[in-house]
Formats: structure tokens, sequence, C-alpha cells
């Protein structure tokens, strides 16, 4: 492929290149002025519309530049042991935040060693008897995503009784009056939900039949959305929720679901998903149904956001996963060291949730996983 | 008549034909050479691209495969007791990352949990490797794709017959600090003029480094496409896929860009070098450049001589030809006048040669240059009314003798005196000592009888007186005479006979 064309009128080239780098420069100037002068309405995580550009959008619903506070640590080891509701890809990302955090840490001079584990199924039996094995083992502090909080929040006042320090995570807190020592992860789920459905009835012009696709029963994230997508809808006359179901964070059962919605309502005209796993199963099936049926859902799954940038799912509420692995890590640390919420770390970390819609998908996409644009 | 371009055209217009010249030949001759050179330069280029390409792709592989076998020897050496308790299996792996440099070695079970030196954790969502039957096939080289658009590079190898805590342990992998690589194969990669990247199959970058004008999230064969023709563009898609290597030349953002690409064994990566080939086709072009002006200094400089040469020429031409001009005016002029002065000098000699210095009268010398022009004018046969008369002083001696000379003189001028007085419109020579000739012409000629006898009766009453006397002889000029002299003989003759008479009458004779 060498000996092309010589470069004899590269001088030209260079000067018509000139030229048109200029003209780009001009033409991207008029663009960005035309854009921030029209930019679609974000909702923020209090779902208030704001006049931002999509980039910004993206980049400010995910935090991935993190470090660690200026926190003196009291030792320089510590073992956590970290459980969550199910192995997936959502807690991978709170995975990486944490690993972050204990790679600053190393730099510092601070050792951190942890577990961090989870069934394959969601299951608060599988969760309790990891947490009683965990009190067992040779840990400073022991933090849980709450399965369920009605089953959960026994063991951990038990194991706090028992004298470890306990906190929550992610998403999921336990129920009120645990004495679970912090929690860090969304404190906003009803609010989610209601505002993913706001978004939804509005889109529907606030009329039409909806279905609910939920995570995992009892699991207080999800739930709490799911109360807050009933009570949103509830609140428009003409809006009716006319299914209810759990895919217990299975993509495949979301999409069984959904059928199952579109075959049995064929007026249906919205599906609200309340997990991460919710939104790629019921679009799979709204695709392959040829339906047009509005999706809105939670979270930042690859598939979901290609859905969004494809106009099939109409918007996602991302949760900043990699700030509540980081920011879990850091407290945990101060809980091992004995310190109490106040001054040092919150008792509940409010991690943010971001509401993103078409124009933001590509660059959560790229940001994300680095698709192109 | 076609008129002739000036002096100085001629110069101008040949300073004018060698500066063309000699800026042609050296232009054709800059040019051929910077065209040389831009060859010889691509040449190199693909030499040595082909060379980076290949060493390089050796040393990925050569560092992958140094990764597998630290792997082995890690497994290799792991004991019983490094299985006993999560925190021993720890110290192992910490003990394994410090022996053998490994970025992060990791073990995992049967459940694929993942065991690394800090963490412990569920693999299965997280690495593809783990599923699908990838690790029966031997060893792995896999890429993760994590949240935030980071990679990880893993290389996992299959482990039969360990177990820890109670599970079977599944596999163990590295992950492979990709950066470092691409780091490492890059010689001047700060200096921004030749660059090295990792990159999959599709196109998409294994690193999350920028590989030249391409940023790090972009795919190159992507952002190669709009630069290529279909079919380039075709067929280097199809060996980055097939794991094919060769080279291609494009314009990116309107900079010449020389990329060559070689799969590495074992992967699906394909190694990449760019070189912007304004490194070195713009040094060439840079040296071109400067011969084009030297070059042109150099025309621009010869032109100026020339032009200079040609011009002084042309104005020492110039200055000579007018100082030539003026002195030969000069010449001219000088040269007038001395004929003047020479005339005049001729004249005056002429006036003094002319004229008897004694008497006044026409000379000897005038009367012999008088009787050639007459000469002359009877050979061309012209008539002509002439007739000469010939005078001869009587008693000179005498007088010269008894009185002196200076009476004699006196005599003389009286006896010249009185034959004017007779011949006044005629010229008088002094023609010997004591004799005078006229010549008789218009009027007197036609009175030319009477004359002679005025003169004769004058001398012969002069005799009576004793003053001057003059014997005179008179005679025509005859058609058949052929010359004057004839004629002049004749008078003499006629002078003799008077003469003669003379002395009868009482005049004072010679002797």
């Amino acid at each position: 492929m060498y000996g092309g064309e010589k470069d004899k009128n590269m001088l030209r080239g260079d000067v018509v290149a000139r030229v048109l780098v200029a003209l780009a420069v001009v033409v991207a100037l008029l663009a960005v002025i035309q854009r921030n002068g029209v930019s679609p309405a974000v909702a923020g995580t209090e779902g208030t519309p704001q006049d931002t550009s999509a980039k910004q959008t993206a980049s400010s619903a995910v935090d991935l530049e993190h470090e660690i506070d200026d926190y003196t640590p009291k030792k320089n080891h510590y073992n956590f042991y970290l459980t969550y509701k199910i192995v997936h890809p959502w807690w991978d990302a709170v995975a990486l935040g944490m690993e972050d955090a204990q790679r600053q840490y190393l730099e510092k001079g601070v050792t951190i060693t942890y577990e961090y584990l989870a069934p394959e199924e969601p299951s608060a039996e599988d969760q309790k008897q990891r947490l009683l094995q965990a009190a067992k083992g040779p840990y400073d502090a022991i933090g849980v995503d709450v399965a369920d909080e009605a089953a959960i929040t026994p063991v951990i006042d038990e194991l706090v009784d028992g004298g470890e320090r306990v906190m929550t995570f992610s998403s999921s807190d336990a129920a009120k009056g645990c004495k679970r020592i912090a929690y860090v992860g969304n404190t906003h789920n009803y609010e989610d939900g209601a505002l993913i459905a706001e978004a939804l009835c509005k889109k529907l012009g606030y009329k039409g039949k909806v279905a609910i696709l939920v995570g995992t029963e009892g699991a207080p994230c999800h739930e709490d959305r799911a109360r807050g997508v009933q009570d949103t809808i509830a609140k428009y006359e003409n809006m009716e929720v006319v299914d209810v179901a759990y895919d217990h964070d299975s993509v495949n059962r979301a999409r069984e679901l959904t059928d199952g919605f579109l075959s049995k309502h064929k007026d249906l005209a919205g599906i609200v998903c309340c997990n991460m796993s919710n939104p790629v199963g019921a679009a799979h099936a709204v695709v392959s149904a040829h339906r047009k049926v509005a999706i809105v859902g939670m979270d930042h799954d690859r598939e979901a956001l290609r859905y969004l940038r494809d106009g099939v799912i109409y918007c996602l509420g991302v949760q900043d996963c990699y700030s509540i692995g980081f920011d879990t890590i850091q407290t945990a640390v101060k809980i091992a060291d004995g310190e109490k919420p106040g001054k040092l770390y919150p008792e509940a970390a409010d991690e943010k949730t971001t509401i993103v819609y078409q124009d933001d998908a590509s660059d959560m996409l790229g940001m994300l996983y680095g698709e192109l644009r | 008549m076609r008129r002739m371009p000036s002096f100085s055209t001629q110069v101008i217009i040949g300073a004018l034909l060698v500066i063309a010249i000699v800026g042609t030949t050296t232009i054709w001759l800059t040019s051929g050479a910077r065209s040389a050179a831009n060859d010889a330069a691509n040449k190199v280029t693909e030499f040595y691209l082909k060379e980076f390409a290949g060493r390089r792709s050796q040393m990925v592989s050569a560092a992958i495969d140094e990764e597998f076998d630290r792997m082995h020897r890690a497994l290799q050496i792991v004991e019983p007791r490094d299985l006993t308790s999560q925190e021993a299996l720890r110290n192992f792996l910490a003990k394994v990352e410090t022996a053998y440099g490994t970025s992060k070695f990791a073990i995992v079970d049967e459940d694929d949990v993942v065991y690394t030196r800090y963490t412990t954790y569920s693999g299965r969502s997280r690495y593809d490797f783990l599923s699908g039957g990838m690790l029966q096939r031997g060893e792995v080289v896999s890429t993760t794709e994590l949240y935030g658009a980071n990679k990880q590079v893993c290389l996992a190898i299959p482990v039969s017959g360990l177990s820890f805590m109670g599970k079977n342990l599944k596999a163990c992998f590295v992950q492979v600090d990709i950066e470092s690589i691409v780091y490492g194969l890059a010689l001047d990669s700060d200096q921004n003029t030749t660059f090295f990247g990792l990159y999959y199959g599709n196109g998409e970058n294994l690193s999350e480094l920028d590989f030249g004008p391409f940023a790090a999230d972009e795919n190159l064969l992507e952002a190669m496409r709009g630069s290529l023709d279909s079919s380039a563009w075709e067929a280097l898609c199809k060996d980055f896929y097939d794991g094919g290597q060769g080279g291609i030349e494009f314009s990116y953002n309107g900079v010449r860009q020389t990329l060559y690409y070689s799969s590495i064994p074992d992967t699906n990566w394909v190694l990449t070098v760019l070189v912007a080939d304004d490194l070195i086709q713009g040094q060439v072009r840079s040296i071109g450049d400067e011969m084009i002006v030297r070059s042109a200094i150099q025309i621009l400089v010869t032109a100026a001589a020339l032009l200079l040469y040609f011009g002084a020429i042309i104005v020492r031409t110039r200055k000579t030809s007018a100082a030539m001009l003026a002195v030969e005016r000069q010449n001219t002029k000088n040269a007038g006048e001395r004929a003047q002065k020479s005339e005049r000098e001729l004249g005056e000699v002429k006036q003094i040669a002319y004229k008897d210095a004694l008497t006044g009268a026409k000379s000897k010398y005038a009367y012999t240059e008088e009787e050639a022009v007459i000469d002359e004018a009877i050979v061309r046969g012209g008539t002509l009314n002439l007739a000469v008369v010939v005078c001869d002083v009587n008693g000179l001696k005498y007088v010269n003798d008894t009185r002196g000379h200076a009476e004699g003189d006196e005599y003389i001028r009286a006896a010249y005196k009185l034959i004017c007085e007779v011949y006044a419109n005629s010229p008088v020579f002094r023609v010997g000592g004591d004799e005078f000739a006229v010549l008789v012409r218009d009027d007197d000629f036609e009175h030319r009888e009477e004359l002679l006898d005025n003169l004769n009766q004058r001398v012969e009453k002069n005799v009576e007186l004793g003053e001057v006397v003059v014997a005179a002889g008179m005679s025509e000029l005859e058609p058949e005479d052929k010359q004057l002299y004839v004629a002049f003989h004749r008078a003499d003759q006629r002078m003799y006979s008077r003469k003669a008479k003379l002395k009868e009458m009482g005049a004072q004779a010679r002797d």
C-alpha cells in the first residue's frame, strides 16, 4: 500500500486544511452556542430541570475522580467484610470505587483487605448466614447491602449488640431504628421511583396503562422505588397501574414478565422499571414485539444505555456507583477506628441519582464503557 | 530593412537568457533531488516501520509468554500451607507478586470467587473468561471493559488439583498493565513523532492511551475510514481482523501519516506504529525547501551579478564611446584647425613664392604654375585668347656696375612700374633677374598692339631721357602651339629684335 500519491500539493493541502479547520471551529462554536441555547431539560437528583449539556449531565452523573479525605487512620491495616444482594454488574461498578479507595490508602501506607461477596440469587437467608459467619471472622467492620430489611435488620442489630461494627451500603439501608452505624448509598429510592414515574406520566400525556417491574421482593431500594412509582401514578386519574412483577434481578426474567405484560395488555402504554435488570429485559421484549411502549428505568447497564440512545427507553435514573464504593471504604475505615457519625462522616451519606435522557446516552456510553459517540 | 536592437538591449536579453537557463536548471535539479529524497524517505520509513512493528510485536508476544510462564511457576511453588486460610493465601499471592513482579495475581475458585492479595470478590459478572468454557482451551488472553470505560487485560490459565477452603481452584490470572506495555514500546513517545498502540482486531484501543492524533476512545478503523478509499479501508479491516500485517499511508486532519501494523501471535491484538510523515518527509521537505531557497538566492545573486556586470559593460561602453566620440570630435576640430593653419601657411608661402620680393611682381614660380594651368587648358583643346609679352631691362649691368646694386634694384623696380602702368589689367611676372613676362587676356588682349606701342613709345622716350629702358616682344598663343612656352619663345625672339633696335636708338646695352 506504499507508493501512493506524492505530496507535491502538500503546501496547498496544508492551506486548505487550515481553512477547513478554521471553518470547523466556527461551525463547532455556532453549534455549541445553538445547543446551549436549546438544551433539553435534564433532571437532577431533585428532579428539577437543569440547563446543561448532555456531556455535563453524563460527567456529573458519575464521579470517577476521587481522593480519600485527610482523615488519618489509626491503624495501618484493616480487614473488612462486605456483602450485597446479588452478583451483578451494578455491584461490580461499586467494587471499582472500593478498589480505587483501597489503592489510595495503600499509597498512604494503609493496607486494606476485604471480602466483597454476594450470592448468585438474591436471598435474605444467604445474606443472614454470611453476616453471621462474618461476625466470627477477623474483620474490623462489616458492611451489608440489605437484601430484605425485615429479615436483615434484626441480624444487624444482633451483630452490633455482639460488638461488631456494622454499616450498610450501596442501594439499600436497613429498616429505621436499626443499630447499624452508618449507611453509604442511595437515600432517596422512593424519590427516584417517583421521578422516573413522573417522567413517564408526562411522556404519556398523563394517561394510559402502566406496568411496573421490580427487582427483589423485600429489597428496600426496589420496594421504595416501586412505592414512589405507585404513588406518583396514582396522582393522575387517567393513568392506571395494570400489573406489578418482580424479576429477582434477572434480565431474562424481566423479559419474560414484559412479554406477559404485552400479551395481556394490548393497550399498555408504559413500563416503569425499578432496578438495573428491569429495563434491559423490558426493552428486549418491547423491541421483539414491535410495540410502542414507553420505558423508564434505573441504572447504567450498557444495554439499557444503548436502548436509551436508540429511543427504546425514555429515561434512566443513574446512581453514582463508583462514589458509593469509594465512600463505603472511607467510612468503613472510620467505623473500624471507632469513630462515630458526625463530623468525620454522615450517618447516612446521600449518593446522588441523575435522570438521563436520549441526548445523554451517547456520552454516558462513552464515559462508562468507552463506546464511540 | 529590419532594425537591429541596440547594444544595451542585446546585453539585457543575453543576461535574462543566462538567468533563465541557470534558474530553470537549478529548479529542475532541486525538484528532482527533492523527489528522489522523498522516495528514499518513504522507503526508509517503510523499512524502519516494518522493523519497529515486527520487533515490538515480538516484544509484546514475549511479554505475554513471560506472564504465562510466571503464572505456571507460581502454581508450581504453591504449598498446602498457602491454602489453609484467607490470610495465608493472601500472603502467598503477595509473595508471587513480589517475586515475579506481576501487577495483580489472582486465583479463582469453582464459584468464580476471585482471591487477590487485598480483596476477595465475585468475578462471575466481571470476567468473561470465567464463563463460557474459555479456560478449557488453556491459556487465555482476555480484556474486560470496566465501568468507567477502563479496560483490564487479563492473562488466565486453568488450575487443577488445588483447593482452597473446601472449594476447587479453577484458574489463576494476572492483570496486565497495558499502558506500561505501550509505554515500553515507544522509543520517543514524548516527542510526538513515533507512536505505538495496541488495538483489538475490531479497531478498538486496547489501552487508554492516545495513538498519535487518534484519541484513546476512538476506534482506529472507524477513525481512518474517512481517510482511505473504500477498498484500502476494507483491506485494512481485513488485515486487522485476520491478524495480518502491512502498512498504509494516509492523511489525517491534513497531516500525512504512515501506519504499520502487525498482529500479536495468540491474541486478537494488533500492534500499530504510526509515524507522521512530517517527521521524515518534513525534514526532507525542509531540506528541499532550503535547497530551493538557496537556489533562489543563487539565482538572484547570479542575476544581480550578471545585471551589474552587463550594466557595467553598457555604462562603460557608453562612456568609452562618448569619450572616443569626443576625442574624434576634438581630433576633427584640431585637424580642421591644422588644415586651416596649413592652408594659411601654404597661402603665405605661396604668397611668398608667388611674389617677387624686390619688385612686388608675381614670381617666376607663379608664372610656372600659371604656365602649367594654361598648358593643361591647351591640352583639353580650349581656344585661348592670350598673348605673352616678354620684357627685358636694358643697361642693368651698367647701372649695377656704375651706380651700385641698390640703384640697380631701383632700376628694376622702375622697369616693373613702367610695365605695370602699361599693362594695368594683366599679371606681370619677374621671370629672370632683368626679365619680366606679361600674360595678356581679355581687354588687354583686345588692345595688345596698342599697349605694346604705348610701352615702346614710353621706352623710346626714356632712352632719350636716360631713364629706364625696357625691350619688349609680344606673341599671341597660336592654335598650333602645344605649350605656352612656344608663344613665350616667339615673344622672347621679338624682344631681342626690339632690344637691338633700342640699342640702335642709343639705349644702353648689356655689354
